[in-house]
């Protein structure tokens, strides 16, 4: 008995110990396990949390495309080398990380280093993906200002020191993420960057998407609207539960030519809170929006504007209420001649 | 008790890393920073060749023309070491190899370089940054580099010889394989630290 209680200490110091390993997010990129390659802050400058070096060299077509102007979006930058093993074997799978995350707004730059601009060329065209951003570095001057002097000590072309490196950006321009290639846990998948955008570009809340719609004049048609709660959230239906809840709203304009209806909403989903349950939406919801067209409705493409207002919640905390504008796209055919 | 114990022991098995453990560095060399081990080594796991093993014998012309065969040199301890001139790692590593050939001149080791995959160009660029006394094959169609790059390291590289890029090998003077690594580019150990202790320990297992 006595000595399951001094057991019992020990024990409970361990739990605790568990409890903060597990909480990766809270340790620098340098101290996470499954970040090998992490620039160590004794390596020196640049180090992650301190400003990227300004970096402004020719893509594809010959213009200059610099770090500087991508100010405000989150930026991943990769330099690599068309004889690189370890950057050919990453290029595919960084196209669709670029793509992937695109829709984010993140920027995808890779920076070949040191090679003939023809050879890059004619690599680029076969290996990098349309959604990323490739730059050339001839002489490896901009990537040099990119590697700390303690990377790859033993290398006198400090260019090649970050060959195969890969950087988070922030829309401020200060190095989020900084990992150097690491062989031992070689990853071409970008497995370890991804879950990292992930955490520091999480998906919007709650996003919206309108197809177009089409009708004839004095016609009838319906805007579909696609609605998107990220994981873990749900909005208040259109008749919450409660009248101090905010209730989902998509309504659309009436213009010259074109009537909106009243939305119509798919049935909620139900959300159990202690003993209750309320009223939400969640997941991803289809709601139509009628629309009559005048008889004199001018023929041709128009965007009638749209408003969403919600309210977005996860089990434990409520967002502020938002409002995100929209448009849907409405294409009035000519009258059928004769009519 | 017991339960508590077995209580103990899980929550221990649930804090284990999931990274594999650092090699612990012998007390004796806490002034240098290399680890003891190299974290790349290849074991049976990668499969063949492996440490443990015969190494594959080849033939190969040196810079002067002259042909170079492995099994010649049995008796000796040889280290060879897969070079290449387009790769950085292989750039940082050439004084080094040339020190350990000067050093061990004289003695029962035979320092040999094999140049991967290499235009004739690009060979001799390699041989021309800094004086090499020691035979840097050229391997022509990467035949004798293929036969040693192990299928397990770095699977992903389609181009497999690129694996072999920067490894480094100690072969007993019965033939065997005593110490063999793939780049690892995070301990990367430029100074071939590592390779010196394996050959000075092979060397006192074989006097003469």
């Amino acid at each position: 008995m006595t000595r399951s209680a001094a057991l019992a200490a020990p024990l409970a110091a361990l739990l605790v110990a568990c409890a903060s390993a597990r909480g990766e997010s809270r340790l620098a990129t340098w101290d996470r396990p499954g970040l090998g390659g992490a620039v160590r802050p004794e390596m020196g400058s640049p180090r992650p949390g301190e400003a990227a070096p300004g970096l402004a060299l020719p893509d594809l077509a010959g213009s200059t495309v610099s770090l500087a102007s991508m100010r405000g979006s989150w930026v991943l930058l990769h330099f690599t080398a068309t004889w690189c093993p370890f950057c050919d074997s990453e290029l595919a799978h960084l196209g669709k990380v670029a793509q992937a995350f695109a829709a984010r707004s993140v920027k995808t730059v890779v920076v070949d280093l040191e090679e003939d601009a023809g050879v890059w060329r004619a690599y680029a065209a076969k290996h990098v993906d349309p959604a990323i951003i490739a730059l050339y570095d001839v002489t490896g001057a901009s990537a040099a200002r990119f590697a700390p002097p303690g990377a790859q000590p033993s290398f006198d072309d400090r260019a090649q020191a970050v060959l195969d490196a890969t950087l988070i950006v922030d829309p401020a321009g200060a190095i989020r993420l900084f990992l150097l290639p690491d062989s031992a846990h070689f990853d071409p998948t970008f497995r370890a960057v991804s879950a990292e955008l992930e955490t520091l570009v999480p998906p919007p809340t709650v996003s919206l998407s309108a197809a177009p719609c089409a009708a004839k004049p004095g016609g009838h048609t319906e805007a579909h609207v696609q609605l998107t709660v990220a994981a873990g959230f749900h909005v208040m239906s259109n008749r919450p539960s409660e009248p101090t809840y905010i209730p989902t709203r998509i309504t659309l304009e009436s213009n010259a030519g074109t009537l909106a209806g009243e939305t119509q909403y798919p049935p909620p989903t139900l959300f159990r809170i202690a003993d209750r349950s309320i009223s939400t939406f969640a997941g991803t919801i289809d709601v139509r929006i009628p629309i009559d067209v005048a008889k004199d409705a001018a023929a041709g493409s128009r965007r009638i504007r749209g408003l969403l207002r919600y309210q977005a919640c996860t089990a434990s905390r409520c967002l502020f209420p938002a409002s995100q504008p929209f448009e849907v796209e409405l294409v009035v055919a000519s009258p059928s001649p004769g009519a | 008790m017991k339960r508590v114990t077995l209580g103990l022991l899980l929550v221990l098995g649930a804090c284990a890393p999931a990274a594999p453990a650092v090699a612990p560095s012998s007390p004796a060399a806490s002034a240098d920073p290399t680890p003891a081990t190299p974290s790349i080594v290849v074991t049976e796991a990668m499969g063949s060749p492996h440490v443990g093993e015969g190494a594959p014998d080849f033939e190969l012309p040196d810079q002067n023309g002259k042909l170079v065969k492995l099994s010649a040199a049995r008796g000796s301890v040889v280290v060879l070491a897969f070079v290449a001139s387009f790769c950085p790692f292989s750039k940082a590593e050439q004084p080094y190899l040339a020190k350990l050939a000067q050093d061990y001149a004289g003695k029962n080791v035979k320092v040999i370089a094999i140049g991967i995959d290499e235009p004739e160009a690009d060979y001799r660029a390699y041989l021309a940054r800094i004086p090499m006394g020691l035979p840097v094959l050229r391997d022509e169609g990467s035949k004798v580099a293929l036969r040693f790059t192990p299928p397990g390291a770095q699977p992903e590289f389609t181009d497999r010889k690129m694996a072999l890029v920067t490894s480094n090998l100690v072969i007993a003077p019965d033939g065997k394989i005593r110490f063999f690594t793939v780049l690892d580019t995070v301990h990367f150990d430029a100074k071939l630290i590592q390779l010196r202790r394996a050959l000075e320990q092979v060397l006192a297992e074989s006097p003469g």
